[in-house]
């Protein structure tokens, strides 16, 4: 592994990545139970239906943790140093990972509001966060 | 007690020896041997092996317990392998336990071992948990540290409960002491509070002395037949209960990351088999990777009510001659954290402290304890372990 690239392991994660590519952010919707999930895959956890529709969704949240890192973790997030990684829980249910970008670490705490700005890292475009009324890059 | 099966044989290797063998195999060998020396047997007694597999290939994909019967001569054999990582890493016990319930072995030599940092440095192995302990799909582009974890368990304990980095650092100054009693310790150094709190922010608000060390290490032991349990030179300690349950793998599937109904349940469980009560166990054993883990694990077994746990820890009775002592060998922040050996070293020591073989950190009159092991984040296990 190298790079920021996800290790893609199903054809729903490689819609997911591919609509995140094209700046759209998509989450599958269960549709006997209406449970939207994440990650992506064939079956609902909340009542086992195989029945699903990818929706875009407006990528809104809030943080329910975060943590700042000081000392990366391999060569290509050293660029990045400090960043920060977020917990974040969509409006629509899922909690989701992503880095909370274009701001100070300082500026982020829990309970805050964020959106989804994708990122292009080089060799991936990554869905990450920015703090609610900030400016995406 | 008379009916559970007895561990009549512990040893370690290579946690702070310099003269043991720093390969794989060697340590493997060398543990499982002092282990059935120190039951009274000889492999010929062996007929069953638990064995957990390495970090790393090559020896992730080639560790296999057959192999290690194979190597030690152990045949034939009832060979089962625990995987690291997902899964607690402190089974060996409940297997060695069900399989002799279950007259599939009599004898059966529990073995764990890992040369972490002689093989990949303390460097490589923070980069390889970063892409393998995280889920490689969904976490890792966003780089997060296998102390990012614990960090972002942290950040929420202290917005839920005011908990703060002095209290945790007490966690890590309290290791230090135990581990200054302990000559097979990796750091014995005594640090303070502000040490702690001033040391390089890792993954905030966990900084280096709030996280493990990297170390290497082997632990092993031998549990045979309840009837069998006196047949040794040594005082049987008995595996008196187990527990177990999983909360989660990956923090981002986990609701609340402050509360785990999941270890509470394999506590109760453990503690129902074993017929004690909380308050009748003398010493407890949380898995401590992190400073903020000995804090969540304490309330989530029910020591303490949830959001207490950084006062319970800071007044100076989790350490030597308090009245609720853990980790009584340093643990991993202090001891020694070689990967998928560090439950077995915490258990053996355990045993060590029933047996009254400790010295200088002997708990007066230790006869019960409760040892804690963690896979992934938030899988659980508990092991209750008495002697008459």
């Amino acid at each position: 592994m190298s790079g920021r690239k996800p290790v893609i392991t199903s054809s729903a994660a490689q819609h997911f990545w591919d609509e995140c590519a094209k700046g759209r952010y998509l989450l599958q919707q269960c549709t006997n139970c209406q449970t939207f999930r994440y990650p992506p895959g064939p079956i609902c956890w909340n009542c086992a239906s195989d029945g699903v529709e990818w929706v875009e969704s407006p990528g809104r949240g809030t943080i329910f943790t975060f943590t700042t890192i000081g000392r990366a973790p391999s060569e290509e997030f050293k660029p990045y140093v400090p960043y920060t990684v977020a917990l974040v829980d969509l409006d629509e249910g899922p909690r989701v990972m992503g880095n909370v970008i274009d701001c100070a670490p300082e500026d982020i705490s829990i309970d805050a509001r964020v959106e989804v700005a994708f990122e292009d890292v080089g060799d991936a475009v990554l869905p990450q966060f920015v703090l609610s009324g900030a400016t995406a890059s | 007690m008379k009916d559970k099966p007895a561990i009549v044989g512990a040893a370690t290797a290579g946690v702070d020896a310099l003269e043991d063998p720093t390969d794989y195999w060697g340590l493997a060998q060398v543990v499982s041997a002092r282990a059935v020396k120190d039951a009274g047997m000889t492999f010929r007694d062996i007929d069953g092996v638990v064995f957990i597999t390495s970090v790393w290939p090559p020896e992730r994909v080639l560790t296999s317990a057959a192999y290690l019967a194979q190597t030690l001569g152990i045949k034939p054999a009832w060979a089962k392998m625990i995987p690291y990582g997902g899964t607690p890493i402190s089974e060996h016990f409940m297997w060695a336990s069900m399989a002799i319930q279950a007259g599939l072995a009599t004898n059966v030599l529990c073995v764990a071992s890992e040369n972490l940092n002689s093989r990949l440095t303390r460097g490589g192995v923070v980069e390889v948990f970063a892409k393998t302990a995280n889920n490689s799909e969904w976490e890792y582009p966003f780089g997060p540290l296998l102390p990012s974890n614990f960090g972002m368990i942290a950040q929420r304990h202290m917005h839920e409960y005011g908990t703060t980095s002095e209290q945790l650092a007490t966690i890590a100054v309290s290791a230090r002491k135990w581990a200054a009693l302990n000559p097979e310790a990796g750091m014995r150094t005594p640090i303070t509070v502000e040490d702690v709190t001033s040391s390089k922010m890792i993954s905030s608000p966990m900084r280096m002395f709030d996280m493990s060390l990297v170390s290497d290490g082997a632990a092993a032991a031998v549990v045979t037949l309840p009837e069998r349990a006196h047949d040794g030179p040594n005082v049987p300690v008995r595996v008196m209960g187990f527990g177990e349950c999983v909360d989660s793998q990956n923090l981002m599937f986990n609701k609340y990351l402050t509360k785990m109904p999941g270890l509470r349940k394999a506590t109760d469980q453990a503690l129902a088999m074993s017929g004690l009560a909380r308050d009748e166990l003398d010493i407890v054993y949380p898995y401590d990777p992190a400073t903020i883990s000995v804090v969540v694990e304490l309330e989530n077994m029910g020591f303490c009510e949830p959001g207490e746990g950084g006062e319970f820890v800071s007044d100076g009775k989790i350490e030597p001659g308090g009245s609720f002592p853990i980790n009584t060998h340093g643990g991993l922040l202090a001891c020694a954290h070689p990967g998928p050996s560090a439950s077995m070293i915490q258990m053996v020591e355990a045993i060590r402290q029933l047996r009254g073989e400790c010295g200088d950190r002997q708990v007066p009159d230790a006869k019960t304890a409760l040892c804690l092991g963690e896979g992934g984040f938030y899988a659980w296990q508990v092991n209750v372990l008495g002697r008459e």
